[in-house]
């Protein structure tokens, strides 16, 4: 089978910071050296200053990023102070320099058919601001000297809970602006993951914050990790990359979550065991049971595959149960995939589970509040530059509020399904 | 001759021009000239002699040197065809070596006593015995090729009996096996030559007496063991006669009937000891789960005993009782490091309830220079110990390691219907799991198997 290429372009600080540890410490054929760093950093101020924390952890990772660096890393837009926080700025500031940034993708050497998966931290300004609209070039009219690429993922880091209203007035403008841009669907796919999330699913209470950041980042290069893996092992039933984003595009719901469970021992952890462990470490808030699709891959060791003691069929009919339990409706959701790869060099099993079509409630009901907070604030104050314009932010929000009351309809519509079913058998004289 | 003509010219050539320059510049001047010139030919003379005697030596050399490789070639093939002499009639052979001799003595090349004939050969042009050597060579050849096909049906015969002979001892259970593989492979060898004929015979004949002195070894071993449940002096007799004859494929019979007959009174120490072997490798494949090359090697030793179907296979039985010695001993240090690993493992993880009882002493207990049966019953008891000691530890790891992912399955699971039995946990050990979070879990208790929510 045709391996997958794969490019990452991470805008703002934060989603640097993941997409250097991604690539520094993986290596992965699928990706090479195709990652690109999209910053507003100020020309003063050294382009490499927020990997900082990472060179002290591991120097060599200081000489991995002196290779990429003249190539690989760009500085885009003219304001002295970066986005300060302003979405708005951000995506001006990508509008401006287009013609910069799009240089630096199309060095990266993408084909229509390779992947691009690109990072964001949400709560921000820059990748916030930027990755949006970037996603909405390069898809649907990126210019000289590039191919339109339609499978560009997104992965959007959600703010902590704590953090202040602008944060998630950011959050929500991005996410809408993720999904839909200009009134058309936008990324390919959108996966989130929440900080505070994956905070309570580490049990991260104590210790320093920047020793937590990071193991927050650590959890989030293996969710990048397993997502590209069905490219880069020769795995038995890959999900192709076109089974990603076509059939949610379809269905009008393109946002999910990962749910991992690593470094499972497979003697004493069965398929099943390693699959109710990965649900119980979705890295959103959510609702149990609504989320209506599922994307499983499975990374097992290549001598228990070999021995025919995890197989591609076992996995299947687990999947089949598991997803009846977890997903929306009593026929487990409407789209499942599962992949099952063979790793020579594992030893245990990694699983992932991308949970799709879930109820956005439990990440609106955290930030909402906040958000209105900031939306209520907002004043014709402000330069023209950086200016939050009122009717821009109500474009936004009814963009979402159409994308939610879709996948509540579809969640609805599955339950009354099994509701009905269920009242059916009854009818018969039948127990369910 | 021609050295002597050139000398009479340069004399004539010398006087000429002695008798020209007395007649143009006088006889006082010429007797300078004559006496220099006569004084410079002595010189060249001298030079001449000394270099010329020396490159008549090398010739002379040289033909020795063809004349004895004739003689040896000669020797060689006669040498050849006489040890053919069993199986061919060697006389009109000889005879024609003995013609191609006398030609080349009364050519005066050699002597009577067919040695070189060094003064006779100085007379003779190099070229002329270069000739010679081709002629005679040319002879042999000739010669040894007739020699050959007479020689070849015989020793093809010869080897195939030995073959056929050292087959039906293989199939009469003796274990020569790889010895008939070798012989056979011997006796499929290209061979053209006398020469290599000859050869061929010899390196089968020297592997088929492998092959019967080790039937003869196997069988002693038999008769050994059979003496005291039989009298066998009749099969002793007979194996004598194999002794006497061992390169006979005659004797084979012998040897079939000595085995039969002495396996027939071995039949139940055979059953026996193979019994006890199979069963002992069994109880000790009870202790290798996990360790895959242990289990492997085991299980091919097994099979190997097993494969053993007649008491003539008693003897291999006692290589195969070392080797399981010496496999149990493995299992036990493999065993032993396994367990240490284990504590080192524990102690990392901040288990110190196990204590470590220094596994290495069970190991020490097992010496393989006792009896089988004296050390089978021994390694089983270590076997269960290490085992024991290595089952426990690792469940204890495995346990501690996994509990973190396991936890939250019981906690979710406690948290949709409020109990959860180790069957739907779906995971080894799983009662472990369940009671260990009831002791981390005041809120929950744990009877029969079943985790539940109190009250």
């Amino acid at each position: 089978m045709h391996a997958t290429r794969w490019g990452i372009i991470a805008s703002g600080q934060g989603a640097n910071r993941i997409a250097f540890l991604y690539y520094a410490r993986y290596k992965n054929p699928s990706i090479a050296d195709r990652v690109l760093l999209l910053n507003t950093t100020p020309a003063d101020v050294k382009p490499e200053s927020p990997l900082e924390q990472i060179f002290a952890s591991n120097p060599e990772f200081r000489e991995e990023y002196e290779k990429i660096k003249r190539e690989r890393v760009c500085i885009f837009g003219r304001a002295p102070s970066g986005a300060g926080n302003n979405w708005v700025l951000g995506e001006r500031e990508a509008m401006a320099d287009y013609d910069n940034i799009r240089r630096y993708i199309a060095n990266l050497k993408l084909r229509s058919s390779d992947v691009l998966l690109g990072i964001a931290t949400l709560g921000g300004g820059t990748g916030n601001g930027s990755l949006p609209y970037i996603i909405h070039r390069v898809r649907k009219n990126p210019g000289a000297g590039m191919e339109r690429i339609n499978n560009f993922l997104a992965l959007g880091i959600l703010p902590y809970d704590f953090e202040a209203p602008q944060r998630h007035f950011n959050t929500i403008c991005g996410l809408s602006r993720l999904l839909r841009y200009n009134g058309e669907q936008n990324a390919a796919l959108v996966i989130l993951v929440d900080n505070s999330q994956v905070e309570r699913v580490l049990g991260l209470r104590r210790g320093q914050r920047e020793e937590r950041y990071q193991r927050i980042n650590q959890e989030i290069i293996k969710t990048i990790h397993m997502l590209i893996a069905p490219s880069s092992y020769a795995s038995r039933a890959t999900i192709d990359i076109a089974d990603y984003y076509q059939l949610p595009s379809n269905l009008g719901m393109v946002h999910f979550t990962p749910c991992l469970s690593l470094g499972n021992d497979p003697d004493v952890l069965s398929l099943d065991a390693i699959l109710e462990s990965a649900s119980t470490n979705a890295m959103v808030p959510l609702d149990k049971g609504t989320a209506t699709m599922a994307y499983i891959v499975v990374i097992a060791p290549e001598e228990k595959v070999a021995n025919g003691e995890i197989t591609q069929e076992d996995l299947e009919d687990i999947s089949r149960e598991w997803a009846a339990k977890h997903l929306a409706g009593s026929q487990g959701g409407i789209l499942r995939y599962t992949s099952l790869i063979a790793s020579p060099e594992s030893k245990s099993v990694d699983a992932m589970i991308l949970l799709g079509g879930f109820s956005l409630r439990r990440i609106m009901e955290k930030s909402l509040e906040k958000y209105y907070d900031f939306k209520d604030s907002l004043s014709d104050g402000s330069d023209e530059r950086s200016r939050i314009e009122l009717e821009r932010v109500e474009k936004l929000e009814k963009q979402l509020k159409e994308y939610i009351a879709l996948t509540e309809e579809k969640i609805a519509r599955l339950e009354n399904k099994s509701r009905k079913a269920k009242a059916e058998l009854r009818k018969w004289g039948l127990s369910s | 001759m021609n050295e002597y003509v050139i000398t009479a010219l340069v004399v004539l050539a010398t006087l000429g021009a002695g008798l020209f320059l007395l007649l143009t510049f006088g006889i006082s001047f010429v007797s300078y000239i004559a006496v220099g010139v006569i004084l410079s030919v002595l010189f060249a003379s001298l030079i001449y002699t000394w270099w010329k005697s020396k490159t008549d030596r090398t010739v002379v050399l040289l033909k020795i040197e063809i004349l004895n490789k004739i003689k040896s070639s000669l020797d060689r093939l006669e040498e050849n065809i006489k040890e053919a002499s069993e199986f061919i009639d060697i006389e009109p052979f000889m005879r024609d070596l003995k013609r191609i001799r006398k030609e080349l003595i009364s050519k005066g090349f050699f002597t009577k006593d067919f040695e070189v004939n060094e003064k006779k050969i100085e007379k003779v042009t190099l070229t002329a015995i270069e000739l010679e050597s081709r002629k005679v060579e040319q002879q042999l050849r000739s010669l040894e090729s007739l020699a050959a096909a007479s020689y070849i049906e015989a020793v093809t015969k010869r080897l195939g009996e030995l073959l056929s002979a050292a087959r039906t001892l293989v199939e009469s259970g003796f274990s020569v096996s790889e010895e008939y593989e070798e012989l056979r492979q011997i006796v499929s060898m290209p061979s053209a030559s006398l020469a290599e004929l000859l050869e061929k015979r010899k390196r089968g004949e020297e592997e088929y007496l492998r092959i019967v002195e080790k039937c003869i070894s196997e069988a002693e071993f038999l008769l050994d063991t059979a003496e005291n449940i039989a009298d066998v002096a009749h099969l002793r007799k007979e194996l004598e006669i194999v002794k006497e004859h061992k390169l006979s494929v005659e004797v084979v019979h012998r040897l079939q009937r000595v085995r039969s007959e002495a396996s027939s009174y071995l039949t139940k120490p055979f059953l026996q000891t193979k019994k006890e072997i199979v069963s002992y490798l069994d109880k000790v494949l009870s202790f290798c789960s996990g360790f895959e090359r242990e289990e492997h090697a085991i299980r091919v030793l097994k099979d190997k005993a097993l494969g053993y179907a007649d008491p003539g296979y008693l003897a291999e039985f006692a290589a195969i009782k070392e080797e399981a010695k010496r496999l149990t001993l493995e299992l036990a240090r493999v065993l032993a490091r396994e367990v240490v690993a284990l504590e080192e493992e524990l102690k990392e993880l901040g288990m110190r309830k196990i204590r470590r009882k220094g596994v290495e002493r069970h190991v020490s207990k097992l010496d393989p220079r006792k009896e089988f049966a004296e050390f089978a019953k021994e390694a089983i008891e270590v076997l269960r110990t290490l085992a024991g000691e290595y089952n426990t530890r690792y469940r204890t790891v495995k346990i501690a390691k996994n509990y973190p992912a396991i936890e939250k399955i019981i906690a979710q699971k406690l948290a949709e219907k409020g109990e959860v039995s180790a069957e739907e946990l779906k995971v080894r050990y799983a009662p472990e799991f369940l009671k260990r979070y009831s002791e981390a879990h005041p809120e929950v208790k744990f009877e029969k198997n079943v985790l539940k929510v109190k009250g």
